[in-house]
């Protein structure tokens, strides 16, 4: 009965071992396979050397084998595929970096974290800092990226942003606006409500700056030669996430130098071109200014002028009418009431009549039309103003068949 | 045997009668009812009927339903038969007008009617009654 027992221990045993292997086969493949990672270049750290961020820093060609160069394994030692990875939507870091002094780095560990914030680099897109951890697999026990941390104190744990003074962050290489466009989206119907359009270019790459920090062996990363002017050997790490808009915002203001602010679309973030504001613009007769600030996931651009809009100088006319009697009858003469206002007085009207009207078009005010049989359709008034401004409606009507002749009779 | 019976009859008689007394009693437009039915009975498939009520007289009109027709548009084809209506701010018919303690209110099959009449569709057989009645 024992001797079964031990067989049995042995065998889970052996079943925990070989899970354990296959999980950690897949984690090392994970590190390495794929291509397509969009962060690449070289950070430098002085107690460590070179970080290579992407396989192709040593392996351009791509044919699996090491190009020499400084920083990388010797030519001809065949290297694997890896590199680091931005989420483009979640801004969160994957994929290995290498070493060639403590190996590989793991850009998403998921715990253990040795203090806040407790997960692994992420981008924030809108401030462009990169805040959380990477790990030295080889600050854990067996280098594995997967055990405890080393029992000799060095843990392995390198922090993105330390302080305010001292994080990593991914600045705007290239980005801009163009084809600045705005109009008044309906004078008639909504007023002084206007559409504010634009095209939103971006570079592909978004340049890292700043350091990192991982106390005892590793101590500061630096993720671009620009921390050090004048720095002889040119370095940096970049990410080819994309340069699609992730954020805009757009202001209107009485005066050029936006002192006025009278419309704010505050930070949207949104992929969107358009922005329209709730609420029209306060006042007809006005010469507006608008601008226009775009982030993509690597930053924002400047402040872009769009330019003016001007304001019409009045409201436009708001057109209306009625008609009796209801419904009309055909045969007989049905009269349309103007009921329009216009800033002033209106000076014009435009009638259309459906059907069997005649006349089927109508200048007066208040034209009389006759119906010779019955339909259904829209009568349509344009009215318009002194300054030309004009609006129309549009409102059904019923023309029915000749009234029957009713009698009267005595009541029952 | 034979007078229990015949208690029975007179009880259930005097029941029916006291329940008709009080539907008449209790429903303001009760004569009405009671015309309908017989207004009905006048009525061929295409037909409307007209009432109206000045308060002790009354005048009755009927006639066809054309598609789409409105409640104006029968006191309009009774105005054919010498009805004078007029439908502005407030409804005019015969001289009798609204005014602070009268009005004239218009029922439907014997619904309120409190759409504008230029909008209220008329159907066959559908019974209009105007009252010139005290406001409440």
């Amino acid at each position: 009965m024992s001797d079964k027992i031990k067989k049995q221990k042995v065998v889970f045993l052996a079943v925990i071992l070989i899970l354990s292997c296959l999980f950690f086969l897949a984690e090392g493949i994970a590190a390495n396979a794929g291509s397509g990672h969009n962060v690449s270049g070289w950070a430098w750290s002085s107690n460590i050397g070179w970080i290579s961020f992407n396989s192709d820093n040593c392996d351009p060609d791509n044919n699996g084998f090491s190009n020499g160069a400084s920083g990388c394994p010797a030519a001809g030692t065949a290297i694997t595929n890896y590199g680091g990875n931005f989420d483009p939507n979640t801004g969160e870091m994957s994929g290995f970096a290498w070493s060639n002094n403590i190996g590989w780095i793991k850009l998403n560990p998921t715990s253990e974290f040795p203090g806040n914030p407790a997960y692994g680099a992420k981008l924030d897109k809108i401030s462009g800092i990169i805040s959380g951890w990477i790990r030295a697999c080889a600050g854990m026990s067996g280098g594995t990226c997967l055990g405890a941390a080393r029992d000799d104190g060095w843990d392995g744990w390198i922090k993105m942003t330390t302080s305010g003074l001292h994080s990593v962050s991914v600045g705007v290489n290239s980005l801009s606006v163009s084809g600045l466009a705005v109009n008044f989206i309906d004078l008639c119907s909504f007023g002084l409500r206007p559409a504010f359009r634009w095209n939103f270019s971006g570079s592909s790459q978004c340049d890292f700056s700043g350091s990192a920090w991982g106390d005892d062996v590793v101590g500061w990363i630096s993720f671009s030669s620009k921390n050090f002017p004048g720095a002889s050997t040119p370095y940096g790490v970049f990410s080819r996430m994309g340069g699609a808009q992730v954020a805009y915002q757009v202001q209107v203001a009485y005066d050029v130098g936006f002192t006025s602010i009278v419309a704010d679309s505050g930070k949207q973030e949104s992929s969107s071109n358009l922005w329209a504001p709730a609420a029209p613009l306060p006042s007809y007769n006005t010469t507006y200014y608008w601008r226009l600030k775009a982030w993509s996931a690597c930053g924002a651009t400047d402040w872009v002028n769009g330019g003016t809009i001007s304001a019409p100088a009045h409201a436009y006319p708001v057109p209306n009418f009625n008609w009796s009697p209801k419904p009309i009858i055909s045969a007989e003469p049905a009269n349309f009431i103007d009921l329009s206002v216009c800033v002033g007085g209106c000076t014009g009207w435009a009638w259309a009549f459906p059907g069997s009207a005649s006349p089927p078009a109508s200048n007066a005010q208040n034209p009389v039309i006759t119906f010779s049989a019955k339909t259904s359709g829209n009568a349509t008034l344009t009215a318009t103003d002194s300054l030309g401004y004009a609006c129309s409606t549009s409102k059904n009507i019923i023309v029915i068949d000749p009234l029957p002749k009713w009698k009267e009779i005595t009541p029952f | 045997m034979k007078k229990r019976a015949i208690f029975i009859i007179l009880v259930v008689s005097v029941v029916i009668v006291i329940a008709c007394a009080l539907a008449i009693f209790f429903t303001e437009k009760g004569k009405f009812v009671f015309s309908y039915g017989k207004a009905v009975a006048g009525l061929s498939a295409n037909e409307a009927l007209l009432i109206l009520d000045y308060g002790g007289k009354e005048r009755w009109f009927k006639g066809e339903v054309v598609e789409n027709m409105t409640a104006e548009n029968v006191f309009m084809a009774a105005s054919s038969a010498g009805l004078s209506f007029s439908d502005g701010a407030s409804i005019s018919i015969d001289g009798f007008f609204d005014t602070g303690q009268t009005k004239w209110q218009c029922y439907l099959s014997g619904k309120v009617i409190t759409k504008n009449l230029s909008v209220q569709k008329i159907r066959p057989k559908d019974k209009i009654i105007c009252k010139y009645q005290k406001i409440d």
